[in-house]
């Protein structure tokens, strides 16, 4: 709907949509002593003390009659000055805590772009933390977090679309990437899945996720979410996507692979030995959380010759008394571990970590003198547990987690063989998954030469920079 | 205009109906000759000559 | 053509290396030995039909680069003829499938989990394949690609571990008689060698066709070698027993004894034969499901997949009452039917391709 000559049309209908909005101000004023103006807006969300002094006592005190659009706007000392003509343009702008001013006699509107608001101070993420490396995180304003990758990247090259989502939220999203290194059917994908999305509120970026994955219902993470900007930048360079929604720290990268879902920016930042080291590492113990229990359970329940036997003496000693089978074992242990997981992650910093280590050691004591579960048992479910918190990312940990516990039925119904059956069922699912049409085990499968060396090792620096 | 049920799913249907006949005959009688038969008594002459290569002594295998 | 998947000339090799050999090293030594007793060691190399089959799978594919098997025999021969072979085809590899599945199933339970029944091990095994055929021979091609790896450095390391244990007099006398024994051990080894027209039924897919040629005579090779090998060091350890076991090479990774502690490790054995067996499956599988669905003449195989599984589960378990049936069968009659519909059908085909004019542009 387009806004209207008359002053009075225009504020009539703003008065009628924020009815019982009583943070949105209409003030008054006079333009040169007699053209009557009204601006618009949300206090709490703009700098008072600039409208004050940059606007409205320009405006009011300026020189006389006949301002045209130009007119006004030359008379404020604001640097952001924009024209809307639309009501629904104009409602949000005001949404976005810009000053709004309506002339009468002039058919578009003048916004300032003077918002501010309180928001959190710029912080080093907590599940994402390094020991060498930027300590800054993203924060949940949009615009700052634009800011902090345009100061990684100072490029004209790197490119921001934004545009809203959400009928009644209208959330202002952006889409980031690298003109020459991302590829153009990707940024056209993205944002076409973008504009699909039929949504009425989007307050996070999971809530867009789940639309443009390629397959929702696999446990996998087919976008990786990360809060640190040097990780985005990183992926920006590479000709990745990012997508920033206001109000959350969370930002998205497309596509992602599996192998990059198990890296940590610091193994960029150490050497290249330890780099490669550490990732080696954490491949390995990626395979222990998954596969930790479910070998135990099938080495003791059908491959017992495969234990030396000095350490199956103790084994069978200490399991003598247990009355559960050793899946049956497994499962309750692995579950009461999970259960203390997710408890300890809602407490307050200071107790949850002592909670946690107090709680699974007096719980797996106190349960190994019951007779309930075996030592052995209680150290395996600690060793995978330590595993788990290896994987550098909470989203591709989940479905490690949640993967275990049908492999460890399938050990105990097969032992080795039924290990060996669920890993392949697992590969059957991960070789034929897409993110963004990218082959989710890229660069192992199809086989791409040169991204191998970044997965297999961390390749020195030298040789990892395709790009000049 | 109802669709025509699709040749794909009349195939699946045979083949699964074949499946589910030979697993009763199987059940009632396990030892149902099979294709190892009939290839057994294609090639008959040829599997006597091998035996009669075979290094075993009596000429038997395994 | 009913698959639109295309796989790389690489992955074909690794494709049919492993659909052929994890069988091979399992079964073959104890089949070999009662012919060739301790020339065993040779008769790989005496890889007739091999030689044959690899120029065979080019050479049909080049009469109708793009066109599937079934397609082509149909053009070959003519509407009829072309769809007898296919139907007897696919019947065929349904039965080496479940020779195949068999053998693996005889193998696990056998060895490992004596007190599981057969039905399920076969059946969780055929469950995951179709899953994987169902995703299409790129999926296969990727696992191939993916298990082959570790498949040789499973079968190296077990090899390297075990030659304090080797006798090098269990090969003596050398070719007392000549060459005939060997010649007459490696009879069983066509059936495998002759597994590799298989290839026709995956050149197709290839989208790099130039290094396919140069791919499969490597794949060749390298079965050659494992066989060479594997033949090899069986002997070495088991010397006169080697005929007595239905799968030596397991004895050999049993033998493995690393400072007292790493002992018993044949499950890891299983666990990665397992692997290729997976592969071997799959591929035979996969052949035999599409070359189903074209003599049908359906749009999608997918549809079918399941069924046939069932069927191929069936199979496995009718085909002979216990091992030792089978065993005889795969030394006996199987020989001439694997060269058969193998080699000679095959053949015939190409000759006649060839003498209409066919494949000339």
């Amino acid at each position: 709907m387009k806004l209207s000559r008359h002053l009075r049309d225009n504020v009539r209908r703003l008065r009628a949509v924020y009815s019982d909005c009583s943070d949105v101000i209409f003030h008054e004023l006079r333009i040169g002593g007699h053209t009557p103006a009204m601006l618009v807006f949300i206090e709490g969300m703009i700098m008072l003390e600039e409208l004050d002094q940059q606007v409205i006592a320009p405006l009011r005190d300026g020189p006389g009659p006949g301002p045209s659009l130009e007119d006004v706007r030359s008379r404020t000392a604001v640097a952001s000055i924009r024209t809307v003509s639309t009501l629904n343009e104009l409602l949000d702008e005001i949404a976005d805590g810009h000053p709004v001013l309506l002339v009468d006699g002039l058919e578009a509107a003048l916004v300032y772009g003077l918002s501010h608001w309180e928001q959190r101070s710029v912080e080093e993420p907590t599940a994402e933390s390094v020991l060498r490396g930027p300590r800054e995180g993203f924060i949940e304003s949009l615009r700052t977090n634009i800011a902090m990758l345009r100061r990684k990247i100072r490029s004209p090259k790197l490119k921001v679309i934004t545009f809203r989502l959400g009928s009644q939220s209208r959330t202002p999203i952006a889409v980031i990437y690298m003109e020459g290194a991302a590829a153009p059917a990707l940024v056209r994908e993205v944002l076409s899945r973008l504009n699909r999305i039929e949504i009425t509120d989007v307050l996070e970026t999971a809530y867009i996720e789940e639309w443009i994955e390629d397959n929702r219902f696999s446990p996998f993470p087919q976008l990786l979410s990360t809060e640190r900007p040097d990780v985005a930048a990183s992926y920006l360079v590479e000709g990745h996507v990012v997508i920033m929604v206001e109000g959350t720290p969370t930002v998205l990268v497309a596509p992602a692979t599996f192998f990059s879902l198990l890296q940590t920016p610091e193994d960029y930042y150490e050497r290249y030995v330890v780099g490669t080291a550490i990732r080696w590492l954490r491949y390995f113990f990626f395979a222990i959380s998954l596969l930790g229990p479910s070998l135990y359970v099938a080495v003791v329940t059908f491959h017992q010759e495969m234990i030396p036997t000095t350490l199956m003496l103790t084994m069978a000693r200490s399991r003598e008394q247990i009355p559960f089978t050793a899946l049956m074992e497994a499962f309750l242990m692995e579950t009461m571990f999970e259960a203390l997981r997710e408890a300890g992650a809602r407490l307050p910093k200071q107790i949850g970590s002592a909670v946690s280590i107090v709680g699974a050691l007096v719980i797996g004591q106190a349960a190994i003198s019951a007779g309930i579960v075996s030592a052995p048992m209680v150290m395996v479910v600690a060793i995978t547990g330590i595993a788990s918190f290896m994987a550098p990312r909470y989203t591709i940990g989940i479905p490690i987690r949640l993967l275990r516990f049908p492999i460890m039925f399938l050990a105990g119904m097969m032992g080795l063989l039924g290990v060996i059956l669920g890993v392949i069922a697992i590969l059957i699912h991960l070789l034929q998954l897409r993110s963004f049409g990218v082959p989710y085990m890229s660069p192992l499968a199809p086989i791409q030469k040169h991204g191998l060396k970044d997965v297999l090792f961390r390749a020195p620096r030298w040789n990892l920079n395709r790009r000049s | 205009m109802r669709k025509r049920v699709s040749r794909e799913r009349i195939a699946a249907a045979v083949l699964t109906l074949a499946g589910v006949a030979l697993a009763a005959a199987l059940t009632y009688n396990p030892r149902l000759p099979g294709p190892t038969e009939l290839v057994d008594t294609l090639f008959r002459p040829v599997t006597i000559f091998i035996e009669h290569i075979s290094a075993k002594e009596g000429g038997h295998l395994s | 053509m009913i698959e639109k998947g295309k796989i790389s000339s690489a992955q074909l090799g690794k494709m049919i290396y492993l659909a052929i050999t994890p069988t091979a090293i399992l079964t073959a030594p104890g089949i070999s030995f009662n012919f060739a007793r301790q020339d065993l060691w040779l008769s790989p190399l005496w890889a007739i039909c091999g030689v044959i089959a690899v120029p065979l799978a080019l050479g049909l594919n080049r009469l109708y680069p793009d066109c599937s098997p079934v397609q082509a025999s149909r053009k070959i021969a003519g509407r009829i003829p072309g769809w007898v072979f296919a139907g007897a085809n696919w019947l065929f590899y349904l039965y080496m499938s479940g020779i195949i599945l068999r053998e693996y199933g005889e193998f696990v339970v056998g060895a490992f989990l004596s007190e599981t029944p057969l039905l399920i091990v076969l059946g969780s095994l055929v469950l995951v394949c179709a899953f994987a055929v169902r995703g299409g021979v790129e999926i296969v091609g990727r696992f191939a690609g993916l298990f082959l790896p570790a498949f040789l450095t499973l079968f190296l390391l077990i090899v390297l571990l075990i030659i304090p244990d080797l006798q090098i007099t269990n090969m003596m006398p050398i070719l007392p008689e000549g060459i005939l024994p060997s010649l007459k051990g490696s009879l069983v080894l066509q059936i495998w060698f002759s597994e590799l027209s298989i290839a026709w039924f995956l050149l197709p897919y290839v989208s790099d066709r130039e290094n396919a040629k140069k791919s499969l005579w490597i794949t060749f090779g390298g079965i050659i070698l494992t066989l060479l090998l594997s033949n090899w060091v069986t002997l070495l350890l088991l010397g006169d027993l080697t005929g007595g076991y239905s799968f030596p090479f397991l004895i050999l990774a049993r033998y493995i004894d690393l400072a007292e502690f790493f002992t018993h490790l044949e499950a890891l054995f299983m666990a990665i034969w397992v692997l290729g067996a997976f592969v071997k499956i799959c591929v035979f599988f996969y052949v035999t499901v599409t070359g189903a669905a074209e003599w049908m003449g359906l749009r999608d195989y997918r549809p079918i997949v399941f069924p046939m599984a069932l069927l191929l589960t069936l199979f496995g378990i009718w085909i002979a009452a216990n091992f030792q049936e089978m065993t005889h069968a795969i030394a006996t009659s199987l020989i001439p039917l694997a060269l058969t519909m193998f080699i000679l059908v095959p053949a015939i085909l190409y000759a006649i391709g060839r003498l209409r004019g066919q494949g000339r542009q």
